[in-house]
């Protein structure tokens, strides 16, 4: 995750290089390099993804499941990131459980995080038996995505399918925070 | 201005109580009887489930041309097919997407899919989503297994492992019509998957 967070700042930099002196540029050169390598960590089983996130204490921990194939998931990411962004520095994480598969990632998921920055964790979950690990998302949850779970000090909401706009999102934020 | 607002009331209590009796649309649940339906598949020909004389049961799989896991399923498909249409279990696969948001899955790029992945089973265009409406498959590839009176046995997934065939443990399609040969009822008779989300007008 240090990397994520390194690869964050990266973004921010390569952002502020728009302003283009050419010192900066050269910093943008290593974006590019750096980003490059910028691979999200797989998480083989839900387990790991359980004990990491399910548990946190004292924070909202939401949890977006989305994958690159997936348009509806695609196109709610730019709120997630608003979202994100507003609720920074207060008690709630972000994680984008991507689902994407194993052996397309190189033209999956890596570019996709390279040209679409995220304000938060972002993990691939690999654990195919989704039959069952999917009671853990919701009882009624049947496998479609984008699912989104908000969870604080294990008591668990769940929004199916994708959020309409950013108002509806950040409602959900505030009705579980 | 005050009948106005009464009127206003009127008309929101009105709508409310109308919103709270409106429940979501359900489809097909396990144990329901399938109304049988005659889609147009590849082959131009329309196709239902009364032209399978001898069947004892239908492998109904909602699925597309574009959704990866609808592509990663399409040789196992063809397997089911292969294998079990000749113990009497014919494969009928139907389109549910909505051309006019998805071009992609326009019948004409049906045929060519059906062509390119050597389709053995029928695969169906469900134009007006009048069949999928019936059934309402959440995601595709969606599975709904019928016994041969046509009623509903199994919902879910073709097996536990979407990305590699061959490290497939549970394969829940061959189960439950192997339960069903035996006259049994399948278990699971539901599982859940990952899929592409189906929208439905």
């Amino acid at each position: 995750m240090k990397s994520l967070k390194f690869f964050s700042f990266l973004l921010l930099l390569s952002l502020f290089a728009c302003t283009g002196t050419t010192e900066v540029k050269r910093d943008n050169t290593t974006v590019a390099t750096a980003s490059a390598d910028a691979k999200p960590e797989i998480l083989t089983s839900f387990d790991q993804l359980n004990d990491r996130y399910f548990q946190v204490k004292d924070s909202l921990v939401i949890i977006n499941f989305w994958a690159t194939w997936c348009k509806p998931c695609v196109r709610e990411l730019p709120d997630f990131n608003e979202a994100a962004l507003k609720y920074k520095g207060q008690k709630v994480k972000f994680v984008f459980v991507s689902l994407d598969f194993l052996d397309t990632m190189e033209k999956s998921i890596v570019p996709f995080i390279k040209s679409n920055p995220f304000n938060g964790e972002v993990v691939v979950l690999a654990d195919q038996d989704v039959n069952t690990w999917a009671i853990n998302i919701d009882n009624n949850w049947d496998g479609a995505i984008p699912v989104t779970l908000a969870i604080k000090n294990g008591k668990k909401s769940t929004k199916m399918g994708a959020f309409q706009n950013y108002e509806e999102l950040n409602n959900f934020i505030q009705q579980n925070i | 201005m005050k009948a106005n607002t009464l009127l206003i009331f009127g008309a929101l209590c009105l709508l409310l109580s109308l919103a709270s009796f409106t429940k979501p649309p359900v489809g097909y649940k396990i144990g329901d009887k399938v109304a049988d339906f005659s889609l147009k598949g590849v082959d131009g020909k329309n196709h239902s489930l009364a032209e399978f004389k001898q069947a004892k049961g239908y492998i109904i799989v909602f699925t597309c041309n574009e959704c990866p896991y609808a592509q990663m399923y399409e040789q196992r498909i063809i397997q089911l097919h292969n294998k079990y249409s000749k113990l009497g279990y014919p494969v009928l696969a139907i389109n549910p997407s909505l051309v006019d948001y998805f071009p992609e899955e326009s019948y004409d790029e049906m045929v060519k899919r059906s062509k390119a992945s050597k389709f053995t089973f029928h695969y169906l265009f469900d134009k007006n989503q009048g069949v999928t409406k019936l059934f309402r498959p959440s995601k595709t590839p969606h599975v709904f297994l019928l016994d041969k009176n046509r009623v509903v046995k199994y919902i879910g997934a073709i097996d536990d492992n979407p990305q590699s065939a061959a490290a497939v443990k549970k394969k829940y399609v061959e189960s439950a019509i192997e339960a069903l040969n035996k006259g049994k009822n399948p278990t699971p008779a539901e599982t859940k998957a990952i899929g592409c989300a189906i929208k439905i007008n």
